[in-house]
């Protein structure tokens, strides 16, 4: 499942998508960028994307103020921060405002590699749980209609 | 197109279509089709109005999102172009292939 992930790069630094790009499509993601907020936005409406790459520092938006804005999905879109100038603070409002990690600029290379790779199966964990729910609505709805059918033949 | 292939694509859609919600749900919805509906898997291509309304009555207002998925997967298989309406319905869809690939007079349907 992994290497067909779908990932959206969200940073207005030309060269920094370009080096993730080349980073992740050589992996055997499938990528696509969006340089400022609301190009990422309008892309997650029109598009699924398993995993956001999203810098702090947008031009028209802070990163962290995005994770709200950004389309929620089934499976759930993974968001990882990325920031070049790390604090606390920027740590402790990204995971409130619902991002699922953060990576430091420079790019440590494996680290970002390893850090999609866990989010993907933590998103591929809640997709199978989302189906075994689907699965026990079908269950129960069925039971349901079986008694309504007694009900009716009962009736009769 | 002998009728037994067509039905075989069909049902083929309909795994795919099935599958969309994940295993356990397809295993889910074929099992239940039988035990309560009492449709076997490859009967449904006989009995489309059966499964549709089965699909109706498990997931309500969600049934045409799922009958919509089966109904692309199977143009897709036959090389046609879906066209998309606003209520996808599957026994017209299935209908209009059938039609349309006899129209195109490349295969003949043995009925």
């Amino acid at each position: 499942m992994s290497r067909n992930a779908r990932v959206l790069v969200v940073d207005d630094d030309e060269n920094i998508r370009k080096v993730v790009i080349a980073i992740l499509e050589d992996e055997g993601y499938i990528v696509e960028s969006a340089a400022t907020a609301k190009e990422a936005i309008e892309k997650s409406k029109r598009k699924f994307f398993n995993i956001a790459l999203i810098d702090i520092r947008l031009p028209d938006m802070e990163g962290i103020e995005l994770l709200t804005k950004i389309k929620d999905t089934t499976p759930r879109m993974r968001k990882i921060i990325v920031t070049g100038y790390p604090t606390l603070q920027n740590a402790v409002d990204a995971v409130n405002k619902g991002a699922d990690a953060y990576i430091v600029k420079p790019f440590d290379v494996k680290n970002v590699l390893k850090t999609i790779y866990e989010q993907l199966n933590r998103q591929e964990a809640e997709k199978k749980y989302s189906q075994d729910r689907v699965a026990d609505f079908i269950q129960a709805r069925v039971r349901e209609l079986d008694i309504e059918n007694d009900i009716a033949q009962k009736g009769k | 197109m002998p009728q037994d292939h067509f039905a075989k694509v069909l049902l083929a859609a309909i795994d795919e279509g099935l599958s969309s919600l994940g295993d356990s749900p397809r295993q889910a919805i074929l099992y239940h089709l039988e035990a309560s509906f009492q449709l076997k898997k490859n009967d449904i291509p006989k009995n489309l109005t059966g499964f549709k309304q089965a699909l109706e009555r498990i997931f309500g207002a969600g049934a045409p999102y799922i009958e919509k998925i089966i109904a692309q997967s199977f143009y897709a298989k036959l090389g046609l172009d879906f066209q998309e309406v606003q209520d996808t319905d599957l026994v017209l869809s299935v209908s209009n292939a059938k039609r349309r690939i006899v129209h195109a007079g490349e295969v003949k349907i043995d009925e």
